[in-house]
């Protein structure tokens, strides 16, 4: 009689986990806020930047924005941080 | 010790197997090891850890990284049971928030991983820390740099295509490397030699660990220049052009800055270095003194320092003659690690594509 080759192998992956604990608390509503742009300088991130901008005026009634650059290959440094404290949220572009 | 629960797949032989994690994205390109439950059941027992373990977590992509998925690829890999407490230690600095993994899981630069190990473990494992070093041919320098690399692709999703838009499975490619790069099969594996050298500290020792301690250290990096240092016969004049090679490199960085350089001696250098009586903090110092420049100095050669500066400009602004920069933040921060083979002055150096080094003890 034949010995079985069969045999199980195991699955290496991990999925994303869809979790509070991961992100900052959402915000009911964006009128009366103000929102931080934060441009990473790659090519075409300000223009990005500036159309989000144009949209999020279009959609609500903010109290301002707020623009900042930073070094995307590392941990922000004081510097690129000045002015993240006025925002309620920040929408920072990241990566190409 | 808790049952494994990674979803398990029915192969009816080896090459079924084989076949099944190229057709999934699984691999790096290269065959894997199948990761049956028996084997990575003897992984954990070598660590004696749970498998629901959780080592750390990745927050950009929300992965939570268990000792069990961390072991599974580490048996892909090719890696012995013994060698997972190394591949181990590794993912704790990999998941460290301090190291910042999302830059090169996800750069278009082609960012590789680097380590280096100090302590007894090296020879416990016989690991390769003389000739060729960064291979090929020895099978734990090798194989736990594989580990690290499979983890990242698999379970932090650094998937890369292999130059399609989706990966064979349909998934997101989410390593977009522009070109890519060998290290990013097997890492950039630096084993010290601590013992022919005895008047220079390993590594870990200047980080503040025991001697009789082992110690993994993980970097990330763009990549290796290697410099051929014949003609100098003295620790100034390997100095000197090491300094050189660090100047031409573009990379020069703000001082007080958190920017790192590794330079890797091989032995016909460092005998040079025993010779004169230097330390490697002597290396490390006369290497950021002979890399400091002034902005000024940079904008005279036509050079325009963007990331520093802001966007490109030559012109001379106040504060230019004040403002430096060098090879690394501070000399503290130019690591100096001897490995390689007898003959050949051939010296490696290193630059950052991310955060700082980190380093972890092996537990073992």
């Amino acid at each position: 009689m034949a010995l079985s080759t069969r045999f199980r192998v195991l699955d290496p992956t991990l999925e994303a986990q869809v979790d509070a604990a991961f992100g900052a608390p959402r915000l009911a509503d964006l009128n009366g806020k103000v929102i931080g742009l934060w441009s990473n300088k790659k090519l075409n991130a300000d223009k990005l930047l500036d159309m989000v901008e144009g949209l999020l005026w279009e959609r609500y009634q903010l109290k301002g924005f707020v623009r900042g650059n930073y070094n995307s290959g590392r941990v922000m440094n004081p510097a690129e941080m000045k002015g993240v404290e006025d925002c309620d949220a920040v929408i920072l572009t990241h990566g190409d | 010790m808790k049952p494994l629960t990674s979803v398990a797949y029915d192969v009816s032989d080896l090459e079924e197997a084989i076949e099944l994690y190229y057709q999934r994205g699984w691999t790096d390109g290269l065959p894997v090891v199948p990761p049956t439950e028996e084997r990575v059941t003897r992984f954990l027992e070598v660590v004696r850890r749970e498998p629901d373990e959780v080592l750390g977590v990745y927050p950009a992509r929300r992965r939570v990284v268990t000792v069990e998925k961390v072991a599974i690829n580490a048996v892909m890999a090719g890696c012995l049971p013994e060698y997972f407490p190394v591949v181990l230690a590794l993912m704790e600095a990999l998941l460290d928030p301090q190291f910042g993994v999302h830059v090169s899981n996800s750069t278009t630069g082609g960012a590789a991983l680097g380590y280096i190990v100090n302590g007894p473990i090296r020879n416990m494992l016989q690991m390769n820390y003389r000739g060729n070093v960064l291979g090929p041919g020895n099978r734990a320098n090798s194989t736990i740099g594989r580990a690290i690399r499979l983890v990242q692709i698999n379970a932090l999703g650094s998937i890369g295509g292999a130059g399609g838009e989706d990966d064979l499975a349909g998934k997101p490619v989410l390593d977009r490397s522009t070109i890519g790069q060998p290290g990013k099969y097997a890492c950039y594996h630096y084993v010290e030699n601590e013992e022919d050298y005895p008047s220079l500290n390993p590594l870990h020792v200047e980080l503040g660990f025991r001697r009789e301690q082992s110690v993994a250290t993980l970097f990330s990096t763009g990549g290796h220049v290697q410099i051929s240092t014949h003609a100098e016969h003295s620790a100034e004049q390997i100095v000197d052009t090491i300094a050189e090679y660090l100047v031409g490199s573009g990379r020069l960085t703000a001082v007080g800055g958190n920017a790192w350089c590794v330079v890797v001696l091989p032995p016909e250098n460092t005998g040079y270095i025993v010779k004169d009586r230097w330390s490697k903090a002597d290396i490390s110092r006369a290497l950021f003194e002979k890399t400091t420049r002034t902005i000024k100095r940079l904008k005279e050669n036509g050079w325009i320092a963007a990331n520093m500066v802001g966007p490109g400009s030559l012109a001379f602004q106040p504060g230019d003659e004040e403002q430096k920069v060098a090879i690394a933040g501070s000399p503290k921060n130019i690591y100096v690690v001897l490995s390689g083979g007898p003959a050949g002055g051939f010296v490696h150096y290193l630059l950052p594509y991310g955060g700082p080094l980190v380093s972890k003890v092996i537990k073992e």
